[in-house]
């Protein structure tokens, strides 16, 4: 927004820290400062603090590297989790979205990232010498490789693929192909194409 | 040449875009003469087409240079572009429309594409609607950087077939992230297990886009040196042929076109090839932080009876070569897709002398392609080849 006079440093400063968050523009940061100032005090506060909150008791489980409030993370001190088979994510919201599944009992590892040597990511920035370590540690029976499937995705779970197979690790990665209720003539050809590669007997 | 489906655009729509804040044409089934001022937006008429076509602007350009700086103002939208256009396509009518919008943060544009009704990838509309354009810069051909001629090949496959697109855009993709790599190559550098995945698929998009890419030129060539004939007959053969860094002996190149069923099996005999120079050129590429084997460094060369054309042609006979390559281009497309591409000429009739222009105008009349021709100068569009043609002047 351009500064104006009619606009309190205050405001302006909210503006525009509002605007650098992911998703919201100019417009929508100027609403969100507006309609804060007239809400009340208790609600202002509550939010400042729950901003707050967020940076100072979150961190990293050093066990899976999700984020949590205690170490080891809730999950990974759960007994009623099947330790036997761990799922390697790029972020913790991809752990959320496999936990709201809930098809899925298993343990989980977040790489923080995937492979981008563009972008000067190599498997030195990532959590992958922790997921090693882990696995010799906690011998699972199964790794499952659930990065994204696009090319940095595809990349980080063939290097890591390549160093758990020698350790006689099963690894696999989640079948990519046609959404639920989807049609199948509006499919495109990679999604079908690798629909039909994945596909599974009756 | 009988069973062609004829393309042609019957009626253009642009809104916003570059110059013209809104235009709507009817373009007669012959095509359409447009001439007018330096300035007057001729060769955005053609641009658009081209959008609708490639789904790319003109060379150099970026989908945000499309988007007329002023438009959506008055509506307090972010500025945006439209072109809208009908064709005639085999028989049924298609509507194709792209829509660009200025993102709300710095130089990013959205853009977004349609057929009919329906919201559609990049990769789903390109090939619909084929065209060939000869542009100024298309005089380059034979005189330019391999870049062009690459261009010039990857813009022609992308029209005719969906694996090359597709492994294009991935190979790119691949090439830039394995060149990352090779930067960061030093004493504590990358191991050789991380670039297993990026040399597989590097070996694996790219055997596909060299393959696809030695069968179309040996296709154009043969189309090429015949039209050549006829547009100057009897000073030499003209050759094209397909320089690749995979350097393998000719015989082997001949085999790759007339033995394997499709590129597909093509593919697979380059790809053994491809990682055999790449392990080869592994101390160089280390050494200068960059895959120098692959078909981003591949070239076409264009000979007259065996000799270089860049250094041993005359102007006319490079300035002939490019024609011949254009009309070629007709063929390939024509027999590839069974469809009369559109010719979309812009601007280069006043570089040709007028027995060239004639033979141009002619030879593209005689392929029943719809033809939209740019100029200056409304006495360069006086021609009996473009009799049917409409006419629009723009000031």
């Amino acid at each position: 927004m351009r500064p104006s006079k009619l606009t309190a440093e205050p405001v302006s400063r909210l503006v525009d820290e509002l605007g650098r968050l992911p998703g919201i523009g100019p417009k929508s940061a100027s609403r969100l400062t507006y309609y804060l100032l007239r809400a009340s005090r208790e609600q202002a506060l509550a939010l400042a603090e729950a901003i707050l909150e967020l940076k100072e008791r979150v961190f990293l489980c050093s066990t899976c590297f999700n984020i949590t409030e205690t170490d080891p993370c809730a999950l990974c001190l759960d007994p009623t989790r099947d330790r036997s088979i761990i799922c390697v994510v790029e972020e913790p919201l991809d752990a959320l979205a496999l936990e709201r599944t809930g098809e899925y009992r298993g343990l989980y590892h977040v790489l923080h990232g995937a492979i981008s040597p563009v972008d000067g990511i190599g498997p030195d920035k990532l959590r992958i010498r922790e997921l090693l370590e882990r696995v010799e540690r906690e011998r699972p029976q199964e790794v499952i490789l659930a990065t994204n499937p696009n090319i940095e995705g595809d990349a980080t779970a063939m290097y890591i693929a390549r160093q758990l197979i020698p350790r006689g690790i099963t690894t696999s990665r989640p079948a990519s192909g046609l959404p639920v209720g989807g049609d199948l003539e509006y499919a495109d050809e990679i999604t079908l194409g690798r629909a039909l590669v994945g596909r599974r007997a009756l | 040449m009988t069973d062609l489906g004829h393309v042609a655009i019957r009626h253009l729509e642009l809104e916003q875009f570059r110059a013209h804040v809104a235009l709507t044409l009817d373009v007669p089934p012959a095509g359409l003469r447009i001439h007018g001022p330096n300035g007057s937006g001729k060769t955005t008429i053609l641009e658009a087409i081209q959008l609708l076509s490639t789904t790319r602007p003109r060379r150099g350009a970026l989908d945000n240079d499309l988007i007329h700086h002023e438009s959506g103002r008055d509506l307090g939208l972010q500025p945006y572009a439209r072109v809208v256009g009908v064709f005639d396509r085999a028989g049924a009518v298609a509507r194709v429309e792209a829509f660009i919008q200025r993102g709300v943060r710095g130089n990013t544009a959205r853009k977004t594409l349609k057929v009919g009704e329906r919201a559609r990838r990049a990769a789903d509309v390109v090939g619909l609607i084929p065209t060939v354009s000869f542009a100024p810069d298309d005089l380059e051909l034979v005189l330019g950087t391999p870049s062009i001629r690459r261009r010039f090949l990857d813009v022609l496959l992308s029209q005719t077939d969906k694996q090359y697109l597709r492994c294009l855009g991935k190979y790119a993709k691949i090439l830039a992230q394995r060149n990352g790599l090779l930067r960061r190559v030093d004493a504590l550098g990358p191991t050789a297990d991380q670039f297993v995945f990026w040399d597989e698929q590097l070996v694996a998009l790219g055997s596909y886009l060299v393959a696809a890419r030695v069968r179309a030129v040996a296709r154009l060539a043969e189309c090429a040196a015949a039209r050549f004939e006829l547009l100057a007959p009897g000073i030499g053969e003209f050759q094209l042929a397909y320089v690749s860094t995979l350097d393998a002996p000719a015989p082997w190149w001949r085999a790759l076109v007339n033995e394997p069923n499709d590129t597909f099996d093509a593919a697979q005999r380059v790809g053994v090839m491809f990682e055999r120079r790449l392990r080869e050129s592994g101390v160089q590429e280390r050494a200068r932080g960059m895959t120098v084997v692959g078909p981003h460094r591949d070239d076409i060369s264009v000979a007259l009876g065996g000799r270089e054309l860049a250094r041993f042609g005359s102007r006319g006979q490079q300035r002939v070569a490019v024609i011949a390559v254009k009309l070629a281009e007709i063929d390939v497309i024509s027999s590839t897709t069974s469809l009369r591409p559109i010719f979309l000429i812009d601007d280069v009739l006043s570089e040709l002398d007028m027995h060239r222009r004639r033979a141009l105008l002619q030879a593209v009349a005689a392929e029943q392609c719809q033809l939209l021709v740019t100029s200056t100068e409304a006495e360069l569009l006086e021609d009996p080849a473009l009799t049917h043609t409409g006419e629009l002047e723009l000031g």
